[in-house]
């Protein structure tokens, strides 16, 4: 439930840049001052049940009880719809558990959580055989789907939920290439690199249009500076928040996580422009940006801290490419040292979606370690078949096909259920993408 | 639909009956027949005042999807001869006009069941056959969707918000009208969420005439007589919010209405995790 004070439509703002711009900027979420993450009071809502009644959203305490109710015989006398039949499927990579939430469900003890939280665990408490299917630790999937299935509506669904149910910390990988976020920006926290002056563009989706300056402080909850990786991981992220990180083009603290993190490569470097115009290395060399990520998953992984978080990974292929190869950057390295370090995550309470045109497109390394799967409509499903790192699909059936927008399958090598989600309001929507540019990098390129 | 067969509350069941050629194989479906058949046993047995004839209203909107003329609630809302039909002990007793005195049990419940088998019922037909031929949403997933008449050229079909959502925040926004509000800036905050957020339908006008009315804010935050303050409640519960409410139900089916996307996603058919 929000406000938007110039309610134009999205069609008057591709026309006009006052328009537009006023329609990026003038958005807020009613009521964000009183959560518990600007509020600092542990009883105040969090921001993700706020994020959750800002796109319109049911509780999912509700939306729980409503899917068990589906127990109709025309669901061939199952009880529940098949999310909460095969817990399996969809609850567990959901609903993040650590050692001690299992032992208050063991011990009916919720009193500490936020609503929603503790609202999930006494329905959960009264349903021991769900609970036994619930695994501890972080999860995963890899989402897929044609241009238009909705992938970026589920993915903001898929954050809001995770932000309600677990109040953990949840990091969007921001990329100049692609700002699917944006629906969520009244909520969002963007992280940049400190010392590096930033400028925010909107990439109209109209050719006749020019990019326009935004105002990003206006637009999103708030914007923060991070020193270096472990600053970012230790000071910066904010347990219940959700962050949009730009990676750091001067890389720093990042060569120390390849030293110190275990049993990983700690020959692997990175290169940023100022060391081009040092003189030392050639521009060529200077490390693509996208490569910071390793570094700060390896690092988040490794150093915590331990509390839960989700690491959203729109375009995951671009980061982790099938043809990856170590003449490009040490790009398989990375990957193969990420890949390492992956075993750790589901202990360590840190998940990781991702969201990519072909499940092909992501490198299988990475793809192998992956539990989950979602098939979004518009193409087939694997049936009786065997797929990379999950071993035969359990459909006997075609299911994703035939769905239209907004419906999907979530999969696991034992478990299946197909699910629907909704559109965002068109409130929060932004036509057009929006660039964060560092011109200072730009420029001592130049000078090289 | 005859007079003859509804005769009395013991023949309540014969409104089975009546819904069976409604009923399909849908399971949302037939949540909003059990959704129906509860809002009617409800209307038959009477009600033990106005405050929870207002809120049976409001399910009575999402019920029948809107398919009630608005006039219909406020009518019966504020006729004193309506009231002394539809209340029960004490609180049919306050409403009776003075001239007709109290009505017996029989003619109470004759008056129901005609009510029910003239514009309750059919518009629980309305609302079924409109559900069936437009909501896909209400469709089970082992139910063959393609027997749907142009299902497939509604891109929108699974994006539509969904009547549980509706009813809940519906829900919460008249309990809290007839609870009362601490202060003002409870209420103006209350009053623009009504307005802005949940049901566009709701008159843009009424936070600002909130503000502007210091009379009608006193009523509304109880700093009038309780009894007095309380029947205000209400009437502003009949003839503002039950009105809007039954539009919003009505337009979650139209469809293509930017109160839609406003009033909140999801359904509580297909498995819909919004």
């Amino acid at each position: 439930m929000s406000t938007q004070k110039d309610n134009y439509s999205l069609l008057e703002a591709v026309r006009d840049p006052d328009r537009l711009r006023a329609r990026f900027e003038d958005v807020e979420a009613t009521a964000l001052e009183k959560t518990q993450q600007e509020d600092g009071d542990l009883r105040a809502h969090t921001l993700g049940e706020n994020v959750v009644q800002g796109l319109g959203m049911r509780s999912w305490s509700n939306v729980l009880d409503d899917l068990e109710a589906m127990d109709h015989p025309a669901t061939d006398g199952e009880a529940g719809h098949p999310i909460v039949v095969y817990p399996r499927a969809l609850l567990d990579n959901l609903v993040h558990l650590s050692e001690i939430d299992k032992i208050r469900l063991e011990e009916d003890e919720f009193s500490e959580l936020p609503k929603q939280r503790r609202l999930v665990f006494e329905w959960l408490a009264e349903r021991p055989e769900i609970v036994s299917d619930l695994r501890v630790g972080g999860t995963d999937f890899l989402a897929h789907g044609p241009k238009g299935s909705g992938k970026s509506t589920f993915a903001a669904t898929w954050v809001a939920r995770v932000l309600e149910v677990n109040n953990e910390a949840v990091v969007w990988r921001g990329s100049s290439a692609r700002s699917e976020w944006l629906p969520l920006r009244p909520w969002t926290t963007v992280c940049l690199p400190a010392g590096i002056d930033a400028e925010a563009v909107l990439d109209p989706p109209s050719d006749t249009m020019d990019p326009i300056k935004v105002d990003l402080e206006a637009a999103v909850r708030k914007v923060v500076r991070y020193d270096d990786v472990r600053d970012l991981n230790e000071r910066v992220l904010q347990k219940g928040g959700l962050h949009v990180v730009y990676p750091d083009p001067r890389f720093r603290g990042c060569d120390e996580v390849f030293q110190e993190a275990d049993e990983i490569a700690s020959s692997i470097e990175h290169v940023s422009a100022w060391d081009a115009a040092g003189g030392d290395v050639e521009a060529e060399d200077v490390t693509p940006v996208e490569m910071w990520w390793f570094a700060w998953a390896i690092g988040k992984i490794e150093f915590g801290p331990p509390y839960s978080t989700s690491w959203f990974c729109d375009e995951i292929g671009n980061l982790f490419p099938e043809h990856a190869s170590n003449d490009y950057h040490d790009q398989f390295a990375r990957i193969e040292a990420l890949r390492n370090k992956y075993v750790d995550a589901r202990r360590n309470n840190f998940s990781l979606f991702g969201i990519g045109h072909d499940p092909e497109d992501e490198h299988s390394l990475m793809r192998k370690k992956q539990r989950w799967r979602v098939t979004m409509n518009g193409v087939d499903n694997p049936t009786n078949e065997s797929v990379v790192g999950m071993g035969e699909a359990p459909m006997q059936k075609q299911y994703t096909a035939k769905q239209t927008l907004g419906e999907g399958l979530f999969w696991n090598k034992q478990s299946f259920a197909e699910f629907e989600w909704s559109d965002i309001p068109s409130w929060l929507k932004v036509p057009g993408q929006l660039q964060i540019r560092f011109p200072e990098v730009e420029e001592v390129l130049r000078g090289c | 639909m005859t007079e003859a067969r509804i005769r009395g509350r013991s023949e309540a069941l014969d409104l089975d009956r009546v819904l069976e050629d409604v009923e399909d194989t849908r399971p949302a479906l037939s949540a909003l027949v059990n959704n129906q058949r509860e809002m009617l046993d409800e209307w038959l047995a009477g009600f033990e005042s106005r405050e929870q004839l207002i809120e049976w209203s409001q399910d009575c909107c999402i019920a029948t999807l809107g398919e009630l003329p608005d006039e219909w609630y406020v009518e019966m809302l504020f006729s004193e001869a309506i009231l002394a039909l539809v209340l029960e002990g004490s609180a049919a007793e306050r409403w009776a006009p003075a001239s007709a005195g109290l009505p017996s049990t029989d003619v109470s419940t004759r008056y129901r069941v005609e009510e029910a088998a003239s514009n309750l019922v059919p518009a629980c037909n309305r609302a079924m056959r409109t559900m069936r031929y437009s909501a896909n949403e209400y469709v089970g997933e082992d139910v063959d969707a393609r027997d749907l008449p142009d299902a497939s050229d509604q891109a929108h079909v699974a994006m539509r918000p969904a009547l549980s959502e509706l009813d809940e925040r519906q829900e919460a926004t008249l309990s809290k009208l007839l609870e009362g509000f601490a202060d003002d800036d409870e209420l103006l905050h209350w009053a623009l969420v009504a307005s802005q957020s949940s049901f566009a339908e709701l008159d843009g006008q009424f936070a600002s005439a909130l503000e502007a009315e210091q009379h009608t804010r006193d009523m509304l935050v109880g700093r009038a007589d309780a009894a007095v303050s309380a029947a205000f409640r209400e009437d502003v519960a009949a003839t503002d919010l039950i009105p809007s409410f039954n539009a919003a139900a009505r337009s979650v089916v139209d469809g293509a209405n930017e109160a839609d996307s406003t009033a909140g996603g999801g359904d509580g058919g297909g498995g819909s995790i919004s």
